[in-house]
């Protein structure tokens, strides 16, 4: 094992992963499923947001046929939809797409067509940002444990 | 203990005309405010409506001791011969039954009730490395019905779901405890079919920890949780302290 390159990728990981949360892709949330990750269930955290981006992609699909004709839009079933996005990204920590939510609910509220299609678009943007995010994160944990080191511990605070 | 908060019950008393200990039981609480009763009959109308009289399922009655007289006299079809070996079958599957409950009390029986895949994953796995398993339901119907069936240990209720929520089906399960009958619930729309079937023969005595799950927005406050008869809350997202607090505090 090269010692050299592992402490190399720690340390990317760790300043990734803390770049993560200042810039506020992810929240505390995300730390409390890093936690349930172990050696039973070691990719835990992958499979939880790999469920919930496909979950996203199905949710937004579903709203924007509900939001395409101007004159016959169901608020309710896009209030549905935003509800169970808000629930799923506050439970892992996905913060700006929770974020997007909250906006996104407002606009569904008082029934604005056009406020509704940016929070649409918007949250589709930032499920797929997180997305990428995430892919890099994970990628460099696979390259850790490839080259035979560990994961290490990241102290966001 | 049983009538610690102000319950509403649906139609203020026991509809069954058999079940005359139930109604000695039940606390007549004001019946009037309760606005959204057809709201919660269309929101459940996912469950087919009871369109016939309960036709005593014999030892159904054997959920409650001090019923199983009254009930079974009530509805009996056969003699007094054939009714008092249906009495003594059935004690001995009641004694059967409470043994195999306390055999099994010793692990604690959490149910679930989340309409939200990730929600779930999530809360089952934080509840796995606090050493616990959690049966589910996907909305206030299918926790009715779990819990007709089997005696849990505390409840863990998500507040917004479909077909029925949180906060109706709370209302629901305290009136069954304050009357021993889930007429309300059928009364609801919830499937009598299925509650009659599968009731379970020992039934606690202790009121049942339901704990809401909320999103914290207006209609889901900790004022509404409490008047609709939940126990406490855990503001989502959930995490591992908030469900180890929650865990010492109602599983002992």
């Amino acid at each position: 094992m090269n010692t050299i390159v592992v402490a190399q990728l720690q340390r990317q990981f760790q300043d990734y992963m803390v770049s993560l949360y200042q810039q506020g892709y992810l929240d505390n949330q995300f730390t409390e499923l890093r936690k349930l990750q172990d050696e039973g269930s070691p990719d835990f955290v992958a499979e939880v947001v790999s469920l919930f981006f496909d979950d996203c992609a199905k949710l937004i699909n579903d709203m924007s046929i509900s939001l395409e004709r101007p004159d016959h839009v169901d608020f309710k079933q896009v209030d549905s939809g935003v509800h169970q996005l808000k629930g799923s990204s506050s439970s892992v920590g996905a913060r700006r797409v929770k974020n997007v939510c909250i906006a996104f609910k407002e606009c569904c509220d008082v029934q604005n067509r056009e406020g509704c299609l940016r929070c649409l678009q918007q949250v589709d943007y930032e499920y797929k940002m997180l997305k990428t995010k995430l892919q890099d994160l994970f990628n460099l944990e696979q390259q850790i444990l490839q080259a035979g080191g560990t994961i290490p511990q990241v102290d966001i605070n | 203990m049983l009538t610690t908060s102000p319950i509403k019950l649906i139609n203020g008393f026991v509809a069954d005309p058999s079940n005359n200990t139930g109604q000695s039981e039940i606390v007549q609480v004001e019946n009037g405010g309760y606005v959204d009763e057809t709201k919660l009959e269309t929101s459940s109308g996912h469950c087919p409506e009871s369109a016939h009289q309960y036709e005593n399922g014999n030892g159904r009655c054997f959920s409650k001791e001090s019923e199983s007289c009254s009930s079974s006299q009530a509805s009996s079809e056969g003699g007094t011969l054939e009714m008092e070996s249906e009495l003594t079958v059935s004690s001995q599957r009641e004694e059967e039954k409470a043994e195999t409950n306390l055999k099994e009390s010793s692990k604690p029986k959490i149910l679930l009730v989340e309409d939200n895949k990730i929600n779930i994953m999530v809360a089952k796995s934080m509840m796995k490395q606090l050493g616990h398993t959690m049966d589910i339901a996907n909305n206030g119907v299918e926790a009715i019905n779990a819990i007709n069936r089997s005696s849990y240990d505390l409840v863990l209720m998500d507040v917004c779901m479909p077909v029925l929520d949180g906060l109706k089906a709370t209302r629901l399960i305290r009136s069954y405890e304050e009357s021993g009958n889930w007429n309300a619930a059928i009364e609801a729309g919830v499937d009598k079919e299925i509650l009659e079937n599968e009731q379970v023969c020992v039934r606690s005595t202790n009121r049942l920890p339901i704990i809401a799950m909320t999103a914290n927005t207006l209609a889901e406050s900790s004022e509404e949780c409490y008047a609709n008869g939940m126990d406490s809350f855990i503001s989502k997202p959930v995490t591992l302290q908030k469900l180890r607090e929650c865990l010492q505090q109602y599983l002992h």
